[in-house]
C-alpha cells in the first residue's frame, strides 16, 4: 500500500502529445479510476505509474520515494493488461504463480499455498490446472486477477480488463475487483473509457480530455458539479441535455436564448453570469432532473417538446424527445408516463442548471 | 456421382460390371494410386529385398540378385568404417545441427532485441539469407580454399593473430569441424529466419507483463520466450537434421572422406558402396539402416518435445 503522487508527467511521442502536465494525488488504498475518450492520454498515464512508459518530464513517487527512472521490476506494482497478457504456455496456476517465482527466496511450498489462497479469493480454485487457452474469458479475468494480487503489491494498475466482456460478467467482475480491493486495502489506479464502470467503481474518478486532466473528484461532484462542458457531456448516462446559448441582458434579468428556447435567468445563477468572458454560454440539464408537464408549469424553465422515441431500461424509460426545430432533448422519467407522439413541456429548476463560460470542451463552469 | 457413373459406363463397359459396387471412384483415384506405387512405395519395398540379396552387377559371379539372408546386415555391422561414419554423424548431425539452431536462435534473439533501426535490421536479414542462395558446391570449393593450410585465408588470420597453422582438412575432427564451419556459414539464416519470425510474433505485452510481475531479463528469456519459441526451435532443428542426415556435397568437395576414410558419413559411405563398389545389395542395406536409424531418431525427439508439453 503506497500513497500514488504523479507530478507535472508529460510524455510525447515525436509531436504527440499523449499527456501535458499531468498531476494526480493518489491516497493509500484508494481507488482511483481514469476515465476518458479514446486517445485521451489515461492509459499512457498508467503506463507511467507501471514504469512501462518513460515520461519526457515530470515525476512518479511512492510514498514520497522517487520511481521515476525505475523499472517495472523494482516498483512493487501488478497490474491486469487490456488484453490481460497471460501467459499463454502455462496452466492457470503457473501465471498466478509466475511473479512469486519472479522473487528471491520463496519455497514450492510457499508459493503453492500462496497460490491456492488468492485462487480461493479470485474464485478460479476450480480451473487451476487448466491451460490457459482452454479457460473462458470470464475465468481468465480472474486468473489474471489473482496474477496481479497474489504478491500484494503496493499498487494494483488495471487497463481496460472488462472491455471485451458481456454486460453481466462486466458487472459481476467490477464487484468483485472493489470487493478485493477493499479486502486487500490495495491502492488501485484503474482505466476505463466507460463513464458508468468509472462511476460505479471509483472512490475518485480522474476525467482526462486530450492529455490533460478534466476533473479530479468522486463520482458524485464529477456528476452533479463538472467542471467543464466536457466533463458534463462525458460523463452521466444518458447525456446530459446542451442547449448553446446566446447571453444578452435585460436589466438584472440575463437572457439566454438559443435560437429558439430562451431561458430568462435571475437570482444566484445571474451573478454566475456576470463572470463570463463573452456572450456565448452553455445551458446543460441532466435527463434525470427533467419533469413532463402537458402545460408547462411546475419548474424555472420549460422547453416545449414531442416525444419522439420512448426506451424501456425498466424502472425508467428514456425519452428522446424534440423541440418544434429539430433540437433533441432526453429526459428520464418513471415508467409508462409518456408516449410517441405526445406534446407537452420539459420542465426543470434552477438548480438543477449547469452554465459553461463557451461552447468548446474546455469551457469552464459559471455556477 | 451419377453422371460420372453414366458417363464411364457409356464409355467403358467394363466399369458396368462394377457400377452396383460403387467401383467408380477406385477407378478414378486408381491412376493415381498405381503412379505413387511405382514411382515411390515399389522401389522402396524392392530395395528392402534387395538388402537380402547379393547383388554386384559390376563383378562376374554376382550379375543377378541371389537371396543371401541377413550376409549384408552382418558384413556392415562388422565394419569398422560403418561405425566411424556413425560417430562421424553423431558429431556432425549432432553438434553440428546444435551449434546452428543454438546460433540462429542467439542472432535471431539478439537483432530483434538489440537492433532498433528497421533498416539495417532486414539488411542483416538479408545478408544472413544470402548465403542460402549459392550452390553448396560452390560453397564448399569456397571454403576448402579458405581453409587451404598454407596460404589459407582462415589460416592467414589466424596468424596474424599470433596462432599456429591449424591442419584444416587433414585430420578426422578438423575436417569435419571445417565442413561443420562452413555449413552453418551457409544455413545459419534458415533457423534465424524462422526463430526471428516467432519471436516477433510473440505480443509485447508478455514481456510487459512479466517485467511488472518483476522477471529478470534471464527469466523473461527462460521462461517465455524459450517456451513460446519451442515449435519453431523444434522445426527449424528438424530441417537442418533432415538435412545434416543426407549431407554429402560439402563432404565430397571439402575432403573427399578423406584422409583415408576419417570423414565419411553414413550416406557418403553408401555411396561409395552401392556407384563406387557396385555393391548394390550392401549399399541397399545400409541405405535402410540409416533410414530406420533416422525415423527412430525422429520418433524420440517428438516424443520428448511431447511429454515436455504435458509437463
Amino acid at each position: 500500500m503506497a500513497k500514488v503522487h504523479v507530478q507535472d508527467l508529460t510524455k510525447e511521442y515525436g509531436s504527440l502529445v499523449a499527456t501535458d502536465n499531468v498531476s494526480l494525488d493518489i491516497g493509500d488504498g484508494e481507488l482511483v479510476v481514469l476515465v476518458g475518450p479514446s486517445g485521451c492520454g489515461k492509459t499512457t498515464t498508467l503506463r507511467s505509474i507501471a514504469g512501462l512508459e518513460t515520461p519526457t518530464s515530470g515525476s512518479i513517487t511512492f510514498d514520497d520515494v522517487d520511481i521515476t527512472d525505475k523499472s517495472p521490476q523494482d516498483r512493487d506494482i501488478s497490474m491486469v493488461f487490456q488484453d490481460l497478457a497471460l501467459y499463454p504456455h502455462m496452466t492457470a496456476k503457473e501465471n498466478i504463480a509466475f511473479p512469486l517465482r519472479a522473487e528471491d527466496g520463496h519455497s514450492e511450498s510457499e508459493i503453492d499455498s500462496a497460490v491456492n489462497d488468492i485462487a480461493e479469493v479470485a474464485d478460479c480454485d476450480e480451473f487451476l490446472d487448466k491451460k490457459i487457452t482452454s479457460l473462458s474469458g470470464g475465468q481468465q479475468q480472474r486468473v489474471a486477477l489473482a496474477r496481479a494480487l497474489v504478491r500484494r503489491p503496493e499498487v494494483f494498475l488495471m487497463d481496460e480488463p472488462f472491455s471485451d466482456l458481456d454486460e453481466l460478467l462486466k458487472r459481476q467482475l467490477r464487484a468483485e475487483v472493489v470487493r478485493l480491493q477493499h479486502e486487500f486495502g490495495v491502492t488501485m489506479v484503474h482505466v476505463t473509457h466507460d463513464q458508468e464502470e468509472a462511476m460505479t467503481m471509483g472512490d475518485k474518478l480522474v476525467v482526462m480530455n486530450d492529455g490533460n486532466v478534466a476533473q479530479f473528484g468522486d463520482p458524485d461532484e464529477v456528476f452533479s458539479e463538472p467542471q467543464s462542458l466536457f466533463v458534463a457531456m462525458f460523463i452521466g448516462s444518458p447525456q446530459i441535455n446542451r442547449f448553446d446559448c446566446h447571453l444578452s441582458w435585460d436589466g438584472d434579468t440575463a437572457v439566454l436564448d438559443d435560437g429558439e428556447v430562451t431561458f430568462e435567468v435571475d437570482g444566484p445563477l445571474v451573478d454566475a453570469l456576470q463572470m463570463a468572458r463573452g456572450d456565448e454560454i452553455t445551458a446543460c440539464v441532466r435527463p434525470q432532473l427533467l419533469n413532463w408537464s402537458d402545460d408547462g408549469s411546475g419548474g424555472d424553465f420549460a422547453v416545449p417538446v414531442t416525444v419522439d422515441v420512448v426506451e424501456k431500461i425498466g424502472t425508467e424509460d428514456v425519452v428522446r424527445c424534440q423541440t418544434p426545430n429539430g433540437h433533441e432533448v432526453t429526459a428520464e422519467v418513471a415508467t409508462g408516463v409518456l408516449d410517441e407522439g405526445m406534446e407537452g413541456y420539459l420542465t426543470f429548476t434552477a438548480e438543477s442548471l449547469h452554465l459553461f463560460d463557451g461552447h468548446d470542451d474546455d469551457a469552464e463552469r459559471l455556477n | 456421382m451419377s453422371t460420372i457413373k453414366e458417363d464411364l459406363r457409356r464409355r467403358l463397359p467394363v466399369v458396368d460390371r462394377f457400377a452396383d459396387r460403387d467401383l467408380a471412384p477406385y477407378l478414378l483415384v486408381g491412376p493415381t494410386i498405381v503412379t505413387v506405387f511405382l514411382i515411390t512405395i515399389g522401389p522402396m519395398l524392392w530395395s528392402l529385398w534387395l538388402s537380402f540379396n547379393r547383388w554386384a552387377p559390376a563383378s562376374i559371379a554376382h550379375q543377378t540378385p541371389s537371396f543371401n539372408g541377413g550376409a549384408n546386415y552382418a558384413w556392415l555391422f562388422s565394419q569398422g568404417r560403418f561405425w566411424n561414419s556413425v560417430a562421424n554423424f553423431a558429431y556432425y548431425g549432432g553438434v553440428g545441427v546444435m551449434l546452428q539452431v543454438g546460433l540462429g536462435l542467439f542472432l535471431a534473439l539478439a537483432l530483434y532485441n538489440y537492433v532498433d533501426n528497421k533498416g539495417i535490421r532486414i539488411a542483416m536479414l538479408t545478408l544472413f539469407a544470402v548465403p542460402m542462395m549459392i550452390a553448396p558446391l560452390v560453397v564448399g570449393r569456397i571454403w576448402q580454399l579458405l581453409f587451404l593450410p598454407g596460404g589459407g585465408t582462415v589460416n592467414g588470420i589466424l596468424g596474424m593473430l599470433g596462432f599456429s597453422a591449424v591442419p584444416w582438412l587433414q585430420s578426422r575432427w578438423l575436417g569435419l569441424t571445417a565442413i561443420m564451419i562452413a555449413d552453418t556459414w551457409q544455413w545459419v539464416g534458415l533457423p534465424l529466419l524462422i526463430i526471428y519470425g516467432g519471436r516477433a510474433s510473440i505480443s509485447d505485452t508478455l514481456y510487459e507483463a512479466a517485467r511488472v510481475d518483476g522477471a529478470s531479463r534471464w527469466m523473461q528469456f527462460r521462461r517465455i520466450t524459450l517456451p513460446q519459441l519451442r515449435n519453431l526451435i523444434a522445426i527449424a532443428f528438424l530441417l537442418r537434421f533432415m538435412d545434416a542426415y543426407k549431407f554429402f556435397d560439402k563432404l565430397f568437395i571439402m575432403t573427399n572422406g578423406g584422409p583415408g576414410t576419417q570423414t565419411e558419413l553414413p550416406t557418403y559411405f553408401t555411396y561409395l558402396v552401392g556407384f563406387s563398389q557396385f555393391n548394390i545389395g550392401r549399399a541397399a542395406a545400409l541405405t535402410w539402416v540409416i533410414g530406420l536409424g533416422s525415423v527412430i531418431a525422429m520418433l524420440l525427439f517428438w516424443r520428448s518435445m511431447n511429454t515436455e508439453e504435458m509437463a
